[in-house]
Parts: structure tokens; sequence; C-alpha cells
């Protein structure tokens, strides 16, 4: 019977169901950090919860852990309702943005400190710590303290304190934003191995699209206490639930505009004098969408290269910035539209002023309904 | 030139603001080997007579002329003293820690009163407090003695220990408490292991620095010890009114070494680990 009832499908380990905060400012404002969050997660997903400062991320992150209270709706992990339980009995764990190691105790005492409360005795504990520590790669240490370790080691100490314990849920507030660039890209995919080797379910909170993209299996795109999406990275970057999506992840090129003709294999939109195709289905004749392509989708067209099976835009060229290995181009339409193409191999040839012929393929066209 | 001599002024200024500081201090520890009975500002020569009769030991100078009328009072005096410091450190240090910790920790109504009504005691006119304490004690009963110091200690002590300690734990990151109790420690055991150990220093500078000033107090002291519980200052202020004897610049120096070394050891104690 019990075994019956424990069955939980995969992406219903950990559920949120209408999470609803506000926050009362001081101005007599109301901020809604969450407003009516809906989520299901996976017993051993790498989940990523991105958005703008102040869209929640953070919040709905603190609420799971237990430090912060929701106004209404529920929340369970593996069929537990977690709300009823204080901080101190829920099964997760938290590394927290600026680390929270305990200055006073030593790597291992810090790293062993879930344990010890928990009543692990000593020699199963001090084996534990070492596996941890040597899990994060930092075999060893456990007599140094840690003010004697830099910020990347105090990172993977807070980690390992973390996942000793090991919870079913390990929650993660922006934990390497405090990193310079080259550890933070090092630290992603550990991150990710880490999470594949423990196969827990990791939430990740990060205001950085480019970690997001790198590390999840599953994005969750919050604005404004809302869940903008939720999908996969390549969804996510692909197919754009929202303007706001297509705008916060990575560059884009919007044209707003209005379905003109459709059939079985796609449809027309016209968008002011361009006359965009797109093989987006479900497209009603009349409705208002909004175009995306992003700037690697284009093709730069000389006289040797032919334009076959794709779609042509022409515009003048602006500017010309060599971003190693592509070059960023900034070119303006017709209809005074800017675009944004990054292109391929040598453009020296180039100059400002300059009509360029730039091809994209109507399948890579992403349509988003637009909202007025 | 000019910034030569300037630099030769602002030294002199220097040398002089500690002379004027500490040369009355400096005499009183001189003057307490001074062998001259009656006119203790001439010098006679070198003795630890002083010392020794504070104690009852013989002296080489005679019976009449020692001020101390029985060693017994001053040691009475001064074991009165010891306990009432001990007591109302104890009890202040507790109570100013967990004042600290409520106004660090936790929010609520009339906090910024409460605060306010935590530092009024240090600023209060010690006059006033220790007339309002005898009239307090005199109305509710409560008979002068050692326990009624102990309480008025406490009153002012208090701020004191919530001072020090709030200072500590502004600098505490408050996310090592959220860790604590993440990882599956209750508050209970978060005070303890985590908390507690992290404001140390500030509480044992706390209690230190309550110590010293329960051991010197005068003022409040005066108001509300009874015929039986004087302490030390309350005594040495006796023995003044019948003329400064030498024996008194050997206690004053005494009470000095002793206040020196709970200072320091309040500065090492409050100073240690706030490099972190």
């Amino acid at each position: 019977m019990s075994i019956a009832f424990s069955h939980n499908p995969a992406s219903d380990y950990l559920r949120v169901r209408n999470a609803v905060r506000h926050f009362n400012t001081p101005e007599g404002g109301v901020v809604k950090a969450l407003d009516g969050i809906n989520l299901n997660i996976g017993q051993s997903e790498f989940i990523t919860l991105l958005g703008p400062s102040g869209c929640g991320k953070t919040t709905l992150l603190k609420i799971i852990a237990g430090f912060e209270r929701l106004d209404s709706g529920k929340i369970t992990l593996d069929s537990q309702t977690l709300l009823e339980l204080s901080a101190h009995r829920r099964p997760v764990n938290t590394v927290f943005q600026s680390y929270a190691l305990f200055p006073h105790m030593s790597v291992g005492d810090n790293v062993g400190y879930g344990l010890e409360v928990a009543g692990v005795k000593k020699p199963e504990r001090v084996q534990r710590i070492g596996e941890a520590l040597e899990m994060v790669g930092l075999a060893g240490i456990e007599k140094r303290l840690p003010s004697q370790l830099s910020g990347g080691q105090q990172q993977r100490v807070a980690l390992a304190r973390a996942i000793v314990n090991r919870p079913k849920v390990l929650l993660l507030d922006e934990p390497l934003s405090a990193l310079d660039r080259h550890l933070r890209m090092k630290m992603q995919i550990e991150l990710k191995n880490l999470q594949t080797e423990l196969g827990i379910c990791f939430l990740f909170v990060t205001h950085d699209q480019e970690e997001a993209l790198t590390m999840s299996d599953r994005i969750v795109v919050l604005n404004g206490g809302k869940v903008e999406q939720l999908g996969t990275p390549t969804e996510i970057y692909h197919r754009p639930a929202s303007r706001f999506v297509a705008d916060f992840i990575g560059e884009s090129n919007v044209f707003e505009g209005k379905v003109v003709r459709f059939d079985d294999f796609g449809a027309d939109v016209q968008c002011g004098e361009l006359l965009i195709r797109t093989e987006d289905r479900n497209l009603i004749t009349g409705s208002a969408v909004e175009v995306m392509l992003r700037p690697e989708q284009f093709t730069l067209l000389d006289s040797s290269t032919s334009a076959a099976g794709q779609q042509v835009l022409t515009a003048t060229l602006e500017q010309a910035v060599f971003v190693g290995s592509d070059h960023q181009l900034v070119c303006r339409l017709a209809s005074g539209q800017q675009i944004s193409a990054l292109v391929r191999g040598h453009c020296h040839h180039l100059q400002v002023g300059q009509p360029l012929q730039l091809a994209y393929s109507s399948a890579d066209v992403h349509t988003i309904p637009a909202v007025f | 030139m000019n910034r030569s001599l300037g630099k030769t002024l602002l030294t002199g200024y220097g040398w002089l603001f500690f002379l004027f500081l500490y040369a009355p201090v400096a005499l009183i520890v001189i003057y307490s080997f001074n062998a001259n009975p009656i006119n203790v500002m001439t010098w006679k020569g070198f003795t630890w007579d002083w010392y020794v009769g504070l104690f009852g030991g013989a002296t080489t100078v005679s019976e009449s002329s020692l001020y101390v009328d029985s060693t017994d009072q001053l040691l009475d005096a001064l074991l009165t003293s010891l306990k009432v410091a001990f007591s109302a450190t104890v009890i202040a240090t507790v109570m100013g820690t967990c004042a600290a910790l409520a106004m660090a920790r936790y929010r609520f109504r009339f906090k910024g009163f409460y605060q306010a009504l935590l530092f009024v005691p240090m600023v209060m006119p010690d006059i006033v407090l220790g007339i309002a304490l005898l009239i307090f004690f005199v109305g509710a009963g409560i008979s002068l003695g050692s326990t009624s110091i102990v309480i008025g200690h406490c009153t002012f002590l208090t701020s004191y220990v919530f001072i020090v300690v709030s200072a500590r734990l502004a600098g505490m990151n408050p996310l090592v408490e959220a860790a604590s109790a993440d990882l599956g420690a209750n508050e209970w055991v978060t005070f303890r292991r985590i908390t507690l150990p992290l404001i140390l220093p500030g509480v044992i500078g706390g209690a230190l620095l309550s110590f010293i000033i329960s051991m010197d107090d005068l003022v409040i002291t005066y108001f509300i010890s009874g015929v039986d519980s004087t302490t030390l200052p309350v005594y040495i202020l006796s023995m003044i009114r019948r003329g400064i004897k030498p024996e008194i610049n050997a206690i004053a120096t005494l009470m000095l070494l002793f206040s020196i070394a709970i200072a320091a050891a309040g500065i090492y104690f409050k100073s240690r680990n706030t490099a972190q």
C-alpha cells in the first residue's frame, strides 16, 4: 500500500501551487514578489530560476528553505507539505550567495555541522566530511579556517557543507556571482557534473542567462512574481513564450506585425514593409504577433553565395564590431528599424553605409503572440 | 621650517596632555611608598609599610598614625565590593546580552523606544539614579544592603553590556544563523554553537567592563548601601573624611593595578577574532 502511495511521477517531486507573497513597501505600496507561482519539478533535475532582480526568484528560494513565509499557496516535497515545517526540519540545504561559513569553525567542522546536529557519530562523520570535500575538489583541508581560504575555495566548502547532508533539494542562491569569470565558468561545469553524480534536485537562482543556459535541465524564467516560461534551455532560447523572455535571454531582433496569410506549412507575417515567412503553425490571419530572429540566424550573402530556399532582407551596414570569432553587424532596414546580425568569417571588406543581403531560414523565425 | 615648528609644538602638546592626565595618578603611586606618616606630600624615604599595614602586618610606624581602623573592616568592604561586582556582572551580562540579541534579531513594536530606554541609564546623572533607587527601595520596603546595591548596579551595567554586545552583533553576518538553521540546528543549538561563540569576545568584554564599573561606583552605591554593606569606594571615602593618609595611596595603587589588569583583559577579549 505505502509503496503505491509513495510513488512520485518524475516531475512531481517538488510542487509549488499558487504561491503568493506580497511585501508592503515603506512608501505604502505593495511589491508582488510571488504572484501565483506554479511549478512541478522532478527528483533529479537541475532547475534554474532566472530573472532580473526583484522578479521573486530569491524569495521563492527563501520560502522553500523556510526563511520566508508564504501569504497563500502550497509547497510539497516528496508528497510532504513543506510550509508547516520550520527551516531546521526541512530536508533541503542552501548554498548562500555570501557562503555564510562559520568563521570560528574549521573547514571540517563547518562541513560536519549538519551531520553533528543530526546526531551522526564521529567515525561516519569524518568519513562523510572527507568524501564531500573530495567531491568538491578540496580533499584534506579539514583543519583550515574559512578565513584562510580563497573565495573559490570558500564557495566549494559551502557546497560541501550542504551536499554532505544528502538533501532532497539543494538550493543555490546566486552562488557564483562573487567569483571571477574564469572560475565561474569552471564552477558551472563542475556544478552540473556534481548534480548528475549526486542525482538530486538542484534549484539554482541566478540573474545571469548564460549561466542558466549552460547548466540547467530546465529554466524557470520569472518576471514580476510570475512564471514567464518554464522550459529547456533550447526551448527558452529558440521558442521564447513572451517578448520579455525573448529580450531577457540573449539578443534578439523583434518585429511587430500581423498575420496576412497562413497555410499548412506556416504563415506570412506583414511587419510594416517587410513580409516575413515563418514555419510556425496555429497562426490565424489577422492576429497580431511579434516575430523574432536571433542575430546568429542571419547569414551574409555576397555575389558568390545563393539564397536558395532562404528569405532575404536588405539592410544598410551601420557598424561592424569584431567579437573574436564572429562579427557583430548593426544594420538598418529601409523601414528604419535597426537589426543586429552575428556573422562568421572575414568581414574586413565591409564598409559602413554599404547595402547588405541578410539571409535567414523561415524555419528559424519564431512568432510570439503580441500582447497589447 | 614652519612645518617642523608645528610638529614640535604638536609633540609638546601631546606630552603635556598625557602629563595632565597621568601625573596625579603617578604621584599617588609614588607617594604610596612615602615613609612620611604625617605629611603625605613630603618625601621622607621609601617604605612598604603602608601596604604591609593594610593587610595587618607589623609596621615600623606607630599604630596611632594608621588610619585604617582595622584591617577587618577594609577587607570586609573589599569582599562586599567583590561580591556585589560579581553578582551584578553576572546578572547584567545575561540581561544585556539578551537585550542586544532581541534588538539585533527581532522586529517588534516600539523597538526604537526600548532601544532608547536601554541607553538612558548611561547618560542619567549618577546622583539622580542614586536618589531614585533609594526612594524606590524605601518605598518598596526593600532593606538596603548587598542585594539593593546589586539591583542598583544592574540598572546601569545592563546598558554597558548591551552596547558592547550590540557592537559585536552588528559586525556579525546574520546569515550564519540562517545557515545553521538550514543545516538542521534548532534555535538553541544555533545560539550555543554559532551565535554565542561569535559574540563571546563582546560578552566577556562587556562583563569585564561591568565588573570594573561596579567595583568603582561610588555615588549610586553611597545612596543605596546599608550600614552593614559598605563597598570599598564608600569605605575609602569615609577614610578620607578624616584626612588623607598614606594608606589611601596604597589602596588606590592596588585598585589601579586591579583595574588596569581587568581593562587589559577586556580589550584583549574585545579585539580577539575581530579581524575575521
